[in-house]
């Protein structure tokens, strides 16, 4: 076919339309670009207020925890229990002490999910701890706990320790205080659930919440399922040790 | 006669303007002076929150004072500190409260930007006590470093 056959009209609607599917092609193309870029952004700065809201959830976990170590601490029955029970002298009633925040609550008992109360002699071996509570743990503090406050001078152990780690039954938040204060006889560590505590960060993103296990089993219980027009954003959180402990999923709604 | 309502207007304007602008010097100069308690006192050790708890184990007869209002020191103090306000302390109250002018004492307040510690250590300087401590770091040093509080 020679070019000479080709109409002008011919070739200018050629050219139009290959304008025009050009435009689309681009305008395809652009759209899917810029909404990734956009969801991507979003997705780093919701990563990021989750990041701030898992600091400003940890400081009130250790802010809860120490207020209610620190009374605990200076009771003067359970010193005198402990006391006794160093000497052998007790009869079971250091841990019926311990048992009596989870009966009859405490302040802030609404902030925190109490899990266990152990208190420990000043070598760290266990010497007595709540009958309610979770049960079967190791008989030891967590490593991280053990190590830090053994590497510790004098004046140091004196300084509450807290640490989040990792358990058959779940992540655990600790804070050991020294029992007695400045003259301990022992340390008093309490354990918490931080999932409960965790699970609020959702108030502060304003945006659902899901936390799982590092295998994916969701350990806060009651959260809804969500569609597809949900964007999921994982934040992860890590243990004292830096091994990871488990995952805060934020779900955005991207359909509106 | 429309001039004088546009220069009425205008002049408003200004009049707000400039009333925006010196609430907002008001408020610049109040931030700058929100005080910093001095770096040093003269003659005065500075000590911090372990050595603090090193003296307390170490000298029974060292007397901690815990100048901030009542009702903080009741949230949470420092073991074996007395609580006397720098607002209630009189040479009278001080004396009786520490005969021997010799003997060691701390102050502390909330921390950096608090003077009532400060206030309180120039009072018992000039009442001529000689063994003087200052826990500038105060209450905010103590519970950053997480050491044992007693609470009511």
């Amino acid at each position: 076919m020679k070019i000479d056959s080709i109409s002008l009209k011919s070739s200018t609607i050629a050219i139009f339309v290959m304008i025009g599917l050009v435009a689309i092609a681009l305008s395809l193309f652009a759209s899917n670009y810029f909404k990734r870029a956009a969801l991507n952004a979003q997705m780093t700065s919701l990563s990021r207020v989750i990041e701030v809201a898992s600091i400003e959830v940890f400081t009130k976990i250790k802010n809860h925890t120490f207020d209610f170590g620190s009374k605990l601490a200076h009771n003067p029955d359970l010193l005198q229990a402990t006391k006794r029970h160093l000497k052998n002298e007790g009869n079971g009633e250091l841990s019926q002490l311990l048992d009596d925040p989870f009966i009859n609550g405490f302040v802030g008992f609404s902030k925190i999910d109490l899990k266990k109360l152990r208190i420990y002699d000043l070598q760290l071996k266990l010497i007595s701890q709540s009958n309610m509570g979770v049960s079967d743990l190791d008989d030891q503090a967590a490593p991280y706990i053990r190590s830090t406050i053994s590497n510790r001078g004098k004046t140091d152990r004196l300084k509450a320790v807290q640490a989040l780690w990792a358990s058959p039954q779940g992540p655990f938040y600790s804070l050991v205080v020294p029992l007695g204060g400045l003259r301990p006889i022992g340390y008093l560590e309490i354990i918490i659930n931080p999932v409960f505590n965790f699970s609020g960060i959702g108030n502060i993103t304003n945006t659902p919440v899901h936390i799982h296990t590092m295998s994916g089993e969701l350990l806060n219980e009651n959260s809804q399922q969500f569609a597809d027009d949900h964007l999921p954003i994982e934040f992860l959180i890590r243990a004292s040790d830096e091994t990871p402990l488990f995952k805060v999923v934020s779900y955005e709604n991207i359909a509106t | 006669m429309l001039d004088i309502f546009k220069l009425a207007s205008q002049a408003k304007r200004l009049g707000y303007g400039l009333s925006a602008a010196t609430v907002l010097f008001c408020c610049n100069l109040m931030a700058e002076q929100k005080p910093f308690a001095p770096e040093t006192i003269q003659g005065v050790s500075i000590v911090s929150a372990e050595q603090v708890v090193e003296l307390i184990l170490s000298q029974p007869d060292l007397i901690v004072i815990d100048s901030r209002k009542q009702t903080v020191f009741q949230n949470g103090h420092i073991e074996g500190a007395i609580n006397l306000p720098n607002t209630k302390l009189t040479q009278e109250v001080f004396t009786q409260l520490v005969p021997d002018k010799t003997n060691s004492i701390i102050f502390y307040c909330n921390g950096t930007r608090c003077l009532r510690s400060s206030d309180s250590i120039y009072k018992a300087k000039a009442w001529g006590y000689s063994n003087l401590l200052w826990f500038r770091g105060g209450w905010s040093e103590w519970m950053e470093k997480l050491l044992p509080v007693i609470k009511h």
